[in-house]
Order: C-alpha cells, then sequence, then structure tokens
C-alpha cells in the first residue's frame, strides 16, 4: 500500500472520528462547546493537509525532514528495517492480547496471565517449555507479591473468588 | 525562601527511603536502557504504577532516577551488540562500536559513563539553578499567559517532532480533542461521555500514554524479530579513562552538555535529537574529523554527555510550566497528577518539598549512575542478550497491571489497549505519538485558560495579542509553525543561495 493511501485511510477516520464528535458538540451549551468545536475544525483541516502533503512528498519524492531528525527516526529502526514486518504475527499478537484482556475479569487475573505468557511464547517460539514454565509462574507470582500482598491491589479473581 | 526549600528538599532526599528509591530506580534504569526493546519513557510508563503507593517525592525521585539511568543504559547496548538500548543511544552506536570491536569495549562504557556523569551533573545544576528563578517569573501568570503557554507547548511539540510538522500537529490537536471528553471545567456539562460513565473524569492520560509507548513496542518486537542471535563483544579492559583521556574529552563534555540542557529544555526534542547534535558538533569542532566513526573518545562522550544533559533540561518546562520538555517527562508529570500535584507554576511553591527533593534526586541519581555502572555495567550485559520474543509478552502483562492500578478499573485496561491499539497504526503513518499525550495533559488548562481569559475581556480575543507575554509566547507558537512549511524551506534556501553567491 502506497503511503497516500494509508495516510488517507488515516485522514477519513480521524475526520469521522471528528464529525461524531461535532454531532455531539452542536447540542453542548455554547460555552462548553466552544473550544471542541474549534478542534474539530482543526483536525479536519489538519487531516486535508495531511493527505495533500504526503501526496506531494512521494510524488516528488523529496524529503524536507531535516537531517537530525531524519537519522534519529532511521536509527531508531536500523536493526529492524531490514527484515520484512510479518503482519500475521503482528495481527495474532494482537489478538492474543485482546483476548488475554477481556478474559481478565470474568476467567480471573492469575488465570489468564500464565496462560497468556504460555500461549504468546509457544506461538511466537520464545524459548524452551521449561523457561515457558518458569517465566509464566514466576511473573505472575511476582505480580501477586508485589500488587496483591504489597501494593492492596484489588485484581480481578474471577473464577477464583 | 528559594534557599530554604533548597535545605529542605535536601534534607528530604539523604532521607534512607529516598536513596534507596533512587538506587533502585537508577539501577532498573541501568537494565531497562541496556534492553534494546525498552526505551526509557516505557520503562517509565511500566514503573509508575509501582509509585502509587509510595509518597510522592520519594515515587518521582524514583521515576527520575530511572529516566538517569536509562540514559546510561542505552550506551551498553549501543557499545557492545550495535543497536542503540534508547533511540538517544543511536549517536554512541558510531564511535562506541568499533572501540568495541578494536578489543576497547570497556574503554567505551567507561567513556559513556564519566561522560554521561558530567551531563547528568550539569543538568541537574542547571535545574537546580533555572527552574526556580523561572518557577517565580512563572508564578505571575494569569489565565491569558497559560493560554499562550498551553499553545506555545502544543504547537512546538507537534511541529518540532520527528517527521512531517502536520502530522505533529494532527496529533496534537487530537490529543486536545480527546481532553474535552468528560466534565466541561466551567460549566459542568458531561462532554462527549457517550453516556459512559467511566468517561465522566475525562480519559486518564496515564492509561492513554501506557498503551500509546507500551502496547506498539512490544508488537512491534514480535513483527519484526529477525531470530538472529545477538553477538556481544566482551568487557575485558579498564573502565575508567586515564587522566589525559579525561583532559581530551572534557571540553567536548561540557559543550555537548549545554546542548542536551537546552534540546531538553524545547518541547518536543529529546535525547534522540541531543546526541546526534552533540556527536555533530563534536565532529566539526574537531582538528581531526577523520578519525570520527572509527573509534574516537570524543564521539561517544559527546552523544553521553548530551543525552544525560536531557534528562535535567527536559524537567525544566515540566516542573515551571507544566509542559513536558519530553514524552519521559509527560510520564513523570502523570506521576505528579496521581498523586493530586498539579504541575505548573505553584509546584515551586505549594509543593516546594516534592520539588526540591526531586531535583536533588537528580542530582544524587548521578552519583548512583555512576557507582552502579561502574560496578554492574559487566552484569547489565547479560540482559543485552534477552530475545525481544521474550520481552513482548510481559511488556503486556506490565501495561495490562499497571493501567488497571491507577483506577482500579477493567475499563481502563481496555482504553489503554485501544491507545495501544491507536499508537501502532500511528507509528505505521510515521505520526509521532508524543504531541498526542502533550494534548491531552494540557488540553484541560487550555480549555480553563481560553475560557477564563475571554470572560476577563468579555469575549475580545485581542487580550491575547495586548498581553506581552502572551503575545510573545503566541508570537512564537506561530514562528515553530510557520518555520515547517515549504515556504520557510523555500525562503531558506533562497536566503543560502545569496549568501554564497555573495
Amino acid at each position: 500500500m502506497t503511503n497516500t493511501k494509508k495516510v488517507s485511510i488515516a485522514a477519513v477516520l480521524a475526520t469521522a472520528f471528528a464529525l461524531i464528535f461535532l454531532n455531539k458538540a452542536v447540542k453542548l451549551p455554547k460555552t462548553a462547546g466552544y473550544l471542541p468545536k474549534i478542534l474539530i475544525a482543526l483536525v479536519i483541516l489538519l487531516s486535508i493537509l495531511m493527505v495533500i502533503e504526503t501526496h506531494f512528498k512521494e510524488k516528488n519524492n523529496v524529503k524536507q525532514k531535516r537531517r537530525i531528525d531524519e537519522r534519529s527516526e532511521e536509527d531508531e529502526d536500523s536493526d529492524d528495517d531490514k527484515t520484512p514486518i510479518d503482519y500475521k504475527k503482528a495481527f495474532l499478537f494482537g489478538l492474543m492480547i485482546a483476548i488475554y484482556i477481556f478474559a481478565m475479569k470474568p476467567v480471573g487475573y492469575f488465570i489468564v496471565t500464565p496462560a497468556f505468557v504460555i500461549i504468546a511464547y509457544r506461538y511466537l517460539k520464545s524459548t524452551s517449555w521449561k523457561n515457558t514454565i518458569i517465566i509464566s509462574v514466576g511473573f505472575t507470582l511476582f505480580v501477586y507479591l508485589l500488587f496483591v500482598l504489597f501494593l492492596k491491589l484489588p485484581v480481578p479473581m474471577g473464577i477464583l473468588q | 525562601m528559594i534557599l530554604d526549600n533548597m535545605i529542605l528538599g535536601f534534607t528530604n532526599v539523604l532521607h534512607i527511603t529516598s536513596l534507596l528509591a533512587i538506587v533502585v530506580g537508577t539501577a532498573l534504569g541501568l537494565f531497562i536502557g541496556a534492553m534494546p526493546g525498552l526505551s526509557a519513557t516505557m520503562g517509565i510508563a511500566l514503573l509508575l504504577p509501582l509509585t502509587y503507593g509510595m509518597e510522592p517525592a520519594v515515587g518521582i525521585s524514583m521515576l527520575c532516577a530511572l529516566y538517569m539511568g536509562a540514559m546510561y543504559g542505552g550506551s551498553i547496548s549501543a557499545i557492545l551488540i550495535k543497536t542503540p538500548g534508547t533511540p538517544a543511544a543511536a549517536a554512541t552506536v558510531m564511535d562506541g562500536y568499533p572501540m568495541a570491536q578494536q578489543g576497547k569495549a570497556g574503554k567505551a562504557l567507561g567513556i559513556s559513563l564519566v561522560a554521561s556523569l558530567i551531563g547528568g551533573v550539569f543538568s541537574s545544576i542547571a535545574l537546580l539553578t533555572i527552574a526556580p528563578v523561572l518557577g517565580n517569573f512563572a508564578l505571575e501568570f494569569g489565565p491569558v499567559e497559560l493560554f499562550a503557554v498551553a499553545v506555545l507547548g502544543i504547537t512546538i511539540i507537534g511541529s518540532l517532532s520527528a517527521g512531517s510538522a502536520i502530522k505533529g500537529i494532527l496529533s496534537g490537536t487530537l490529543g486536545l480533542l480527546l481532553a474535552m471528553v468528560g466534565m466541561d471545567p466551567i460549566t459542568g456539562t458531561p462532554r462527549f461521555t457517550f453516556g459512559n460513565i467511566n468517561l465522566f473524569s475525562g480519559v486518564p492520560y496515564t492509561v492513554a500514554l501506557i498503551g500509546l509507548f507500551s502496547i506498539p513496542q512490544a508488537i512491534k518486537l514480535v513483527e519484526k524479530d529477525s531470530g538472529v542471535t545477538k553477538i556481544v563483544s566482551h568487557v575485558k579492559d579498564r573502565m575508567l579513562p586515564t587522566k589525559e583521556e579525561f583532559k581530551k574529552i572534557f571540553p567536548t563534555t561540557i559543550r555537548s552538555s549545554l546542548i542536551g540542557v537546552f534540546t531538553g529544555i524545547i518541547p518536543g526534542t529529546g535525547g534522540d535529537t541531543a546526541c546526534w547534535f552533540g556527536y555533530n558538533e563534536a565532529k566539526r569542532f574537531a582538528k581531526d574529523k577523520s578519525t570520527f566513526g572509527k573509534g574516537n573518545i570524543i564521539g561517544v562522550a559527546a552523544s553521553e554527555a548530551a543525552n544525560n544533559a536531557v534528562v535535567g533540561g527536559a524537567l525544566i518546562p515540566t516542573i515551571t510550566l507544566g509542559i513536558p520538555g519530553s514524552s519521559a517527562t509527560a510520564i513523570i508529570m502523570g506521576g505528579l497528577m496521581i498523586h493530586g500535584i498539579m504541575p505548573g507554576p505553584t509546584l515551586m511553591t505549594e509543593y516546594a518539598d516534592v520539588t526540591y527533593t526531586l531535583i536533588w534526586a537528580l542530582m544524587f541519581s548521578n552519583i548512583a549512575m555512576f557507582l552502579l555502572g561502574l560496578f554492574f555495567t559487566k552484569a547489565a550485559v547479560f540482559v543485552t542478550k534477552i530475545s525481544n520474543k521474550i520481552l513482548a509478552p510481559i511488556i503486556i502483562i506490565l501495561c495490562v497491571i499497571g493501567s488497571f492500578a491507577i483506577n482500579n478499573s477493567v475499563f481502563d485496561v481496555y482504553l489503554m489497549f485501544a491507545f495501544g491499539v491507536l499508537g501502532y497504526f500511528m507509528d505505521k503513518i510515521n505520526m509521532p505519538t508524543s504531541p498526542l499525550v502533550v494534548g491531552l495533559i494540557l488540553g484541560k488548562m487550555l480549555d480553563t485558560s481560553l475560557h477564563q481569559s475571554l470572560l476577563m475581556s468579555g469575549g475580545s480575543w485581542l487580550v491575547f495579542l495586548q498581553n506581552p507575554i502572551s503575545a510573545v509566547l503566541l508570537a512564537i507558537s506561530l514562528f515553530s509553525i510557520l518555520q515547517a512549511t515549504p515556504l520557510f524551506g523555500f525562503i531558506k534556501s533562497k536566503l543560502s543561495k545569496k549568501s554564497i553567491q555573495a
């Protein structure tokens, strides 16, 4: 996908988000809706400008970034730029996080956390089975000691309650 | 008054709990910085929940010490595995890695440690001297000036962020718009809550920043990990530089420290900019430029002094004006707000005990960093070997528990994840996330000060131009936007052509 396409999708989403807010802003009292309306207009304007800028940048292949910015950005990603992005892996890992988060309340934090670590490590082939078990149990225990016993945080216990 | 507060802060920091927090924070920072998968910003975000139960001064001191420690820690992997542990150590790779290849890894780390110490102490002194003066000046600020300060903060961080200024400002504006969610501070009307009671108090920005800074990074670690075993250079030689070497690097470290402090003060620019700025200036001043990139100790010192000097510099606007100088200080601001302390001009007076303790803690963290660095750098070598695939799920676990701990709310965890997904896609189109966080922080201040100013002026916007301080600040904001436009680039290229012809 070209940069212009990617940015255009982002601009459409930002504008849609702004319009949803506008729908609510018009119903607000004048003082409460004043600044939000200005910001909504700015979001829409900047979204359009962003698409135009990306289009021209791509078309002319002109890099207008300052040298320092460019170098720091390149170096931030320097080690991983050579390897292609595995979108499937990123999506599935994202999905695992979503399931982990949404299962936390009904099932319980101390069941889903080790389960998440085991499934993620196995899927990512991070380490051996032995290490997987040690890390998942060890880390869950660490969180329990620190947050439940030490900080007295009411962590969702789910079915363990 | 200022002197009394300084003494108060100094005695507070000598308390055993504070000293312990500084040592633990610095040690964590050193190890987190050494791991290429974890940045200083993420480290602070992940440590934030642990500070909830602590005294405000102790907790915040720990976060600042972590920030300082991570700045040095980043150089360990930069030197040993050619991968900067944090973006702020990117320029350290240039000469640090060639030194390691020549069997001088210990020397490179020692130079980095000494330069970090000088940069850190320099910035702590700058913070200790500039912050009270600027704080006193800022105390005079009314809503008109505060509005201009908020506008300046958002435009500078937006326009100076890496990449496109339009994307930076759009990110900041989105942050401001999200800050409008919740009760209107003047009328008390609920805005954009969509009937959800959890949103009545607004979007908790610590939750947002944990998601924005950590989730995208965790996914990135997974999607791009090549599985190649990292080759780590061995540290066999002596670390501390000789007297001659110290004399050689000293002028550069002072120059880089100055650069670091000023880069830190400007919102939007942090260690990643400062290290290159310091490195390039060192190269420009050098008699023999050809040795740079081949293992020159001055190159390592220049980059490392600059990135540590950023810490104190970035805290100056954070403490005095309530505008974070970098994304890391934005989280530290979040930490203050969790303890009910509103960053801004009153921080130097109402919360002087916390603020001055924090300033002294930063000074002491330099000593802790130096000693820990001297004795534990060799141990930190092991963490550079930890695979990204092992780190990623652990980051997620810490994000989840951290965002839950703020308000004991599962809704916050969902919100954190939503911001994480947003941050991931923003990353994909090279839109910086820091302006969004700063927008979220400054939104309420912008809203309240705008209403109050307009009430005072009877609805006239001219009030912002009639006030000299606000007029100057708004003019700087306008300039920061204009300097990023193609028109400014065009004028600049015309002018430079003319000067070459002349």
